[in-house]
């Protein structure tokens, strides 16, 4: 990548194990998206997009941990929990949009990618946070 | 390159890249699939540039302890070369399957999955190295 994972951590405001939950969620769902689509898997669409549901749940789950743990610096670790939940929760709604489309057909992809824009326009204003 | 250059030049291509898919899957505008993701190849040429030419420095300079100022190690920079060249091949069958020629889909994410997997295993190792929780 163009980037180093220093980088990236620092960009994305993500620790590198919430990147490693991230890529194995992804991991997994494109290993069922691809079994479903070819006919091998006759799941539903929430059950297909359960890896990343879950991902998102345990990353959340690890933000309060470390919200939790950092509580003495109670402005630094509120700060941190902010920023940890905005990108997790506008990911989160972009894959339940995702879900939703594919399951009933019956939203636009503009609407889908609505929150996937808004973290563009977090990720480029943070990107100039990087050093 | 500076990291915040790369930063904002990698954000500024995914956001292009998402507004393109955007209008092409609504049907707003019926290009090519391939002119689509134009942003990407972009993406690409600059990595590709950008890596070959950090390797030709590396070539060219005695590095102490063979890392240079970005602590890459030669190794590294052609690995990052590979997971260029799977990325585009990834792309150019996701780009064919899209125009409706017929690939099964495990062929055109089998490419991703070696870049997933390589990933998991590199951010394995700097877990492991820095501890339970980073």
């Amino acid at each position: 990548m163009l980037l180093k994972l220093r980088e990236i951590v620092q960009w994305t405001r993500m620790s590198a194990f919430e990147l490693f939950l991230h890529l194995l969620s992804i991991l997994v769902f494109s290993v069922l998206v691809a079994a479903k689509v070819e006919g091998d898997l006759s799941a539903s669409w929430p059950t297909i997009f359960a890896p990343l549901f879950i991902c998102d749940g345990l990353n959340a789950y690890l933000s309060l941990i470390v919200f939790v743990r950092q509580y003495r610096d109670l402005k630094k670790a509120s700060i941190r929990l902010a920023c940890s939940l905005v990108v997790i929760a506008l990911i989160f709604t972009f894959k339940i949009l995702l879900c939703q489309k594919l399951a009933k057909g019956n939203l636009k992809c503009a609407e889908v990618l609505t929150p996937l824009f808004f973290l563009c326009n977090i990720l480029l204003f943070r990107s100039c946070r990087v050093h | 390159m500076a990291a915040v250059q790369k930063a904002i030049f990698s954000s500024g291509i995914l956001l292009i890249t998402a507004i393109l898919f955007a209008l092409r899957v609504d049907n707003t505008v019926d290009w090519n699939w391939f002119l689509i993701f134009i942003p990407l190849w972009l993406f690409d040429a600059v990595m590709i540039t950008y890596l070959i030419v950090n390797i030709i420095i590396h070539f060219r300079t005695a590095f102490c302890g063979n890392v240079d100022r970005n602590d890459m190690t030669k190794n590294r920079k052609y690995g990052l070369l590979v997971f260029c060249v799977l990325k585009i091949t990834f792309q150019i069958l996701l780009c064919l399957r899209l125009e409706d020629f017929y690939i099964s889909l495990y062929y055109v994410l089998i490419p991703l999955w070696i870049i997933l997997v390589a990933g998991l295993i590199d951010n394995f190792f700097v877990l492991k190295a820095s501890g339970a929780y980073r």
